[in-house]
């Protein structure tokens, strides 16, 4: 992974165990999100995953390529030496995307001189159905994309600057310069590619179902079933935001486990807001019908958490 | 400041769903007391039966008002491309159609007190039309929940009117065969049962709104259709021939509970508009003052 973003991060060339953490312990007391890069040797990195405080994961960068790691196992790996660790804040939507970056298998590594070749790179993987991450970087800049059967996931995208961070990739990518484009193979079973996929089945039924309830109860019903629902979901301080008939979800969830308790809550509030408008049956109905229009696999990852439609009318 | 102001606006809201309602309870002990004891027919003064009718009626014409006007309320929530627009738009017209039938009685009454109805009035046209409009309002809904994307035609209410019609007949018929409707020309009986055919459709499918809304705010403004079916129920059942069977008290607790029902009807409908609108009001007062 380059490393644009841990230029913005705090330093400290000779670290130690104690510095490690300190720094874990401000995220965690901060219910931060970020990453904490630990440089073992010349060719080895250890990179720790917070996710608003709570580790998501700890990996070990090896030749490009990244595998879970045991925290236990520094010593043996460090062997005593001072060693630089850096600790960089990210929002969650970028904190994400190097999650999900972090538990695939790094797949190949192209360059991009122009904006047709981009182009043409997109519509590569739109055939190939590609499912993965992309990593691009350039001289100042360093952005992450998702791609879910080939299509680009706009809503996971993420740029960095150079000086703040951005939720689209730049327009006309290859306009700028020349840029490095790494791509990372989905790792279907690990867990952050199983939260990338029940947060979009969740979102996907969530939406769809907001959108028929506003076709029966009409838009200002709408207007104040999702302002309420936002209020109860508002104590738990998720970045989930419910606006019209979308749901968008920038929160950075550890887990499966922490995924679905928001997703549960998030149900069970438009569950009982709907049904105090047009009735629990009604809304088992939309929540049914919808549900039963999600592809197969992203019925089967939100039964597998028990978010099925009986769970949440009134 | 804003803090403060969300939970007594809401609150002032809640209480006047509550004030309606006590109000709506005062309305109808009122029309129960005035339509079973007369007290005004029993007062010594010419025409003094017309009067204590009159005041039925205002009671009556109160409740019918508030139906059309909180449905216009509701109504005006919704932007016309929206698919719910056309469901309440026009069931509230058939509550100002059902207006316009009270307010045409108070004109026919001041003519025809002393002599009988011409068969056909205009007070049928008005209540004829409200049962069109309400039967329309009831299929919208039902195609909104139940064909949303298969987009069925309008062509499908007015088979669904013309079964109404042709069942009506052969009701009329049957009507005739038992000896019903004596001194009554054919279309006078016709049109008598029409009434009570589209009441128990148009009730028998706003009980089933009843079951699939629940309490939902928007399921209740069908509650007063409910309503109405059951007082023409009891009228239907008087009609062909029912009160033989009964004592005379339980003739008379039936017949009032009828009426009672009826203008049950307006008021359930007034506070179910009432209460949606005020469901919005506050949703939006409170997000507003949240801000």
């Amino acid at each position: 992974m380059e490393r644009h973003l841990f230029l913005t991060g705090q330093t400290e060339l000779h670290g130690s165990l104690v510095a490690l953490n300190s720094m874990q312990a401000k995220l965690r007391e901060n219910q931060g999100t970020g990453l904490i890069e630990v440089k073992v040797g010349a060719a080895r990195q250890i990179v720790l995953a917070y996710a608003n405080g709570i580790q998501a994961g700890v990996f070990l960068l090896e030749n490009g390529q990244s595998r879970p790691f045991n925290l236990a196992e520094l010593s043996t790996l460090w062997g005593g030496a001072p060693f630089s660790v850096c600790s960089v804040s990210l929002p969650d939507r970028a904190g994400r995307a190097i999650w999900l970056i972090l538990e695939s298998r790094k797949q190949e590594q192209l360059e991009v001189r122009d904006e047709e070749a981009w182009q043409e790179q997109l519509r590569v993987w739109e055939r190939e159905k590609f499912s993965g991450a992309v990593e691009i970087t350039s001289k100042t800049g360093q952005g992450f994309a998702i791609l879910q059967k080939g299509n680009l996931l706009v809503e996971e995208s993420v740029f960095f600057n150079g000086q703040g961070f951005e939720n689209t990739l730049p327009p006309g990518i290859g306009m700028v310069g020349i840029w490095q484009v790494i791509t990372y193979a989905a790792a279907p079973s690990s867990n952050a590619w199983q939260c990338l996929n029940l947060r979009k089945s969740a979102i996907h039924w969530a939406g769809g179902v907001l959108d028929r309830y506003e076709s029966i109860a009409g838009r200002r019903f709408l207007e104040v079933t999702g302002k309420e629902i936002q209020m109860l979901i508002q104590p738990w301080q998720w970045k989930i935001y419910v606006s019209g008939t979308n749901v968008a979800d920038q929160h950075f969830f550890a887990g499966t486990e922490a995924t679905a308790h928001a997703y549960r809550a998030l149900f069970m509030g438009m569950g009982t807001q709907m049904g105090f408008v047009i009735g629990g049956s009604l809304t088992l109905r939309i929540l049914t019908e919808i549900f039963e229009e999600l592809e197969q696999a992203q019925r089967a990852a939100l039964e597998a958490h028990r978010l099925i439609p009986a769970a949440f009318s009134i | 400041m804003s803090e403060n102001i969300a939970p007594n606006s809401t609150s002032k809201r809640r209480r006047t769903i509550w004030v309606w309602a006590a109000a709506s309870a005062i309305l109808l002990v009122l029309f129960a007391w005035v339509y079973y004891f007369e007290p005004i027919k029993n007062l010594s003064f010419p025409n003094s039966d017309y009067w204590n009718d009159k005041a039925t009626d205002v009671i009556i014409l109160v409740p019918a008002l508030a139906a059309a006007i909180s449905g216009a309320l509701l109504t005006r929530h919704f932007k016309p491309s929206e698919p719910p627009y056309r469901i309440w738009l026009i069931f509230t017209l058939g509550w100002w159609a059902w207006v316009g039938g009270e307010v045409l009685g108070f004109v026919y009454d001041y003519f025809y007190w002393f002599a009988d109805y011409p068969e056909f009035t205009f007070i049928d046209v008005f209540w004829l039309l409200g049962y069109v409009f309400f039967g329309l309002s009831l299929y919208y809904q039902f195609r909104l929940i139940y064909s949303y994307k298969r987009g069925r035609k309008s062509a499908l209410y007015f088979s669904f009117i013309a079964i109404g019609l042709l069942l009506a007949l052969g009701l009329t018929q049957l009507a005739l065969a038992a000896g019903l409707g004596e001194g009554y020309s054919w279309a006078a009986l016709y049109l008598a049962v029409i009434y009570p055919v589209f009441d128990l459709a148009e009730g028998a499918a706003a009980l089933w709104l009843f079951f699939l809304f629940g309490r939902g705010y928007l399921g209740r403004p069908w509650w007063g259709l409910i309503a109405f079916a059951v007082a023409d129920g009891i009228n239907i059942f008087f009609w062909i021939g029912g009160y033989n069977w009964l004592s005379d008290q339980v003739y008379y607790s039936l017949d009032l509970f009828s009426n009672v029902a009826y203008v049950a009807g307006y008021l359930i409908t007034a506070l179910a508009f009432l209460a949606a609108h005020e469901h919005i009001e506050r949703g939006i007062t409170a997000s507003a003052s949240s801000r």
